[in-house]
């Protein structure tokens, strides 16, 4: 079973959360820009959580659909 | 409603409640404001998760008039304490900002089922936004099979089935909540795909059937599978056959297994064929369709006739509910009528579906017709199935047909005299119990020399059969307990000529009692291979009870039957006390049914309980 992008981006916030949580690969942790992100990967694409450094309150969960994004977190060669 | 002020508006919005709008007040009120001729119900029972209901009104009049008219059917009584106690927490959650992340975790939960679906190829017929799911199934036995499988793989889901929904639209429903995790609901449903394969396999039932059962065309992938079915199809061993007409069919074909079961051997379809096309009005004309299923040997498995034709929706109801909706039909002729297809016809009794219960393939055979039914009833646009005039109780075939969509009905018993081992008047009632010759003697052989009776086996008299007509109208118009259309003029026309017909008519000997020499009986029977088959009966009610007509053509008939050399005399529905006077022994008959849709025998449920009420 695969969730494409296009379908992730139809769940809320907690909804998103839930399926990275169930359904996500832990790839890397960066703070940067007095941001807290961590990236998975979901099905076939890539998904960055965005927290509040201190708070660590989550502000977003969208997918990476940026090349040079995905090559500095150095996903893609 | 703003137009027109006798518009009404009831909305049941249970499954929309706590889920949509504003503090949860439902998918309705959500998008509409309440109108003064709106009412609208909602339940607390489902995701308020509580219990009781509410009633939200657009006046305060309409609120008063509900109050105090619409009380509950049979029982009510007031909310318990504790769910009242947990009603009014959960009014207090509802009017919170908390009901606004429960209504997204829920609608989350929502469309991450919906995905699943999809993902897993499940047929999902309609896609709500409620929490109740349903995944298309059709037939009965292929649910039950389901939630069994279901059930033992650790997920409780149930059956949504007849009369909740039509009997060939059975389906799985499942209710998400807030609480299911995606892991939960993704297990759930992935057990149900996997099920779901092996499951049709078991019931013989394809993606294909289960689409058209509900009238959704396939999804493209599905398609494929199709064609795959045909194959296989075309690969059994039974052969359909269908012919639009009797004349397409061979006579000894059809005769072998027909002939002496009723009027509907090969000469008798003929007849009525020719009696029930052409005609004026939409009652008079019959589509017929004769269906045979061999096996490779070339043997008949099952065999019948159908036709379609505009039935009278109250044709079993009792006598008061029919008067009341013959009112009605007085400015609207076809107010409560459908169209149905069924095994046999309005003019003709006995057992129309031959099964060959001897073959190993009997209940293939069965499901091979009963699918080629369900074609003819989608090409016909008829409401109904029914496979009717079943004596024998049978465990084995009802399950098989509530299997496939059907649901038994009793009809009204039917009449025969099936031995007539005695050979003059005075041995047959000699043959009678006491109370019966009692009957007998008093009220048919104390004025049997009043009557002067005839045999006619052919007529092309217009005005004669013009007259019988009348008689027969005189019938047809007193009986309402088969409440039927009446039969065209043309059929009487094509009777009298027929060979395999005869007229039984009885004439008063004093004409000075009618004031004319008309005959006040007349009777059209059958003469089958070896049977005795009266029909159509034609009375004039204004002697009826004075010279007990009725009572004196019955016996007239059973001497006759009798004088022909019959081993049988079929005397058919109704008038069951009269005809056990003659010996006659009354059978229980059952029929099959299936409803498309129920609309109309929920209105004629509806009316016979106001008819009830009224007489109260």
């Amino acid at each position: 079973m695969e969730i494409s992008i296009g379908e992730y981006c139809q769940f809320t916030l907690r909804g998103k959360m839930n399926l990275i949580e169930n359904y996500g690969k832990f790839e890397c942790l960066k703070v940067f820009d007095k941001k807290r992100i961590t990236v998975f990967k979901l099905f076939d694409f890539y998904v960055e959580v965005i927290r509040e450094p201190f708070t660590k309150y989550i502000i977003q969960a969208d997918p990476i659909t940026s090349k040079s994004l995905l090559q500095f977190y150095n996903l893609i060669g | 409603m703003d137009k027109y002020a006798e518009l009404y508006f009831y909305v049941d919005d249970a499954h929309g409640m706590s889920i949509h709008g504003k503090h949860g007040r439902g998918f309705v009120l959500s998008k509409y404001n309440i109108h003064p001729q709106m009412a609208m119900a909602t339940s607390l029972n489902k995701a308020f998760a509580t219990g009781g209901g509410v009633l939200v009104y657009g006046s305060k009049e309409m609120a008063r008039k509900v109050g105090t008219v619409g009380g509950p059917l049979l029982s009510s009584g007031p909310m318990q304490p504790s769910a009242l106690g947990a009603a009014i927490a959960s009014a207090g959650i509802h009017l919170s900002d908390e009901i606004i992340d429960m209504q997204a975790q829920l609608k989350d939960n929502l469309y991450f089922t919906r995905l699943m679906l999809e993902k897993y190829k499940l047929p999902v017929i309609s896609q709500a936004g409620a929490a109740i799911f349903f995944v298309g199934v059709s037939m009965p036995k292929l649910g039950h099979n389901l939630v069994k499988k279901m059930l033992e793989a650790g997920f409780y889901v149930n059956l949504g089935v007849f009369p909740t929904v039509p009997m060939k639209q059975t389906g799985v429903r499942f209710t998400i909540t807030r609480l299911h995790t995606f892991i939960e609901i993704e297990k759930m449903v992935s057990t149900l795909a996997n099920a779901f394969p092996i499951a049709m396999e078991e019931e013989n039932i394809t993606l294909s059937e289960i689409y058209k059962a509900f009238k959704v065309p396939m999804p493209e992938e599905a398609l494929i599978e199709k064609s795959v079915d045909s194959v296989i199809k075309q690969s059994l061993q039974l052969k359909l056959n269908h012919y639009a007409s009797i004349n397409d069919i061979d006579k000894k074909e059809w005769d072998d297994v027909f002939e002496g079961k009723g009027t509907f051997d090969w000469h008798g379809l003929h007849l009525l064929e020719a009696s029930f096309t052409g005609n004026e009005v939409p009652q008079d004309n019959w589509l017929f369709d004769y269906l045979t299923i061999k096996g490779l040997n070339g043997n008949i498995i099952v065999a019948t006739f159908l036709t379609t034709a505009l039935w009278k929706d109250d044709m079993l109801s009792p006598k008061e509910v029919t008067a009341s909706i013959e009112i009605k039909r007085i400015t609207d002729p076809y107010y409560l009528t459908s169209k149905v297809t069924c095994t046999g016809s309005l003019l003709t009794e006995g057992e129309h579906l031959f099964i060959d219960k001897t073959s190993p393939l009997w209940k293939e055979a069965v499901q091979l017709l009963l699918q080629k039914i369900y074609v003819l009833q989608e090409k016909y646009k008829s409401n109904n199935i029914v496979l009717r005039d079943f004596q024998q109780p049978d465990i084995v075939f009802d399950d098989l047909m509530v299997d496939n969509g059907f649901f038994k009905v009793s009809m009204p018993d039917t009449h025969a005299i099936t031995a007539m081992p005695w050979n003059n008047k005075k041995e047959f009632y000699d043959s009678l119990s006491n109370k019966s010759k009692d009957h007998v003697r008093k009220h048919v052989l104390s004025n049997n020399d009043q009557f002067k009776v005839e045999v006619i086996k052919i007529s092309d008299w217009e005005e004669e059969i013009d007259y019988w007509y009348g008689l027969y109208l005189n019938v047809k118009n007193k009986s309402l307990e088969l409440n039927t259309f009446p039969l065209p003029l043309k059929l009487f026309y094509q009777l009298a000529k027929d060979k395999n017909w005869e007229m039984l008519q009885l004439t008063f000997i004093d004409e000075t009692l009618r004031n004319d020499d008309k005959p006040c009986c007349i009777v059209f029977s059958y003469k089958s291979k070896n049977a005795y088959l009266p029909i159509i009966i034609g009375l004039d009610y204004a002697y009826n009870l004075k010279m007990g007509i009725y009572r004196q053509a019955l016996y007239q008939l059973v001497l006759r039957a009798k004088a022909l050399g019959k081993q049988k005399l079929l005397l058919g529905f109704s008038a069951t006390v009269e005809k056990q006077k003659f010996g006659a022994k009354p059978i229980a008959t059952h029929a099959y049914m299936h409803l498309k849709d129920s609309f109309n025998v929920e209105a004629i449920s509806s009316i016979s309980m106001l008819t009830k009420a009224a007489h109260k």
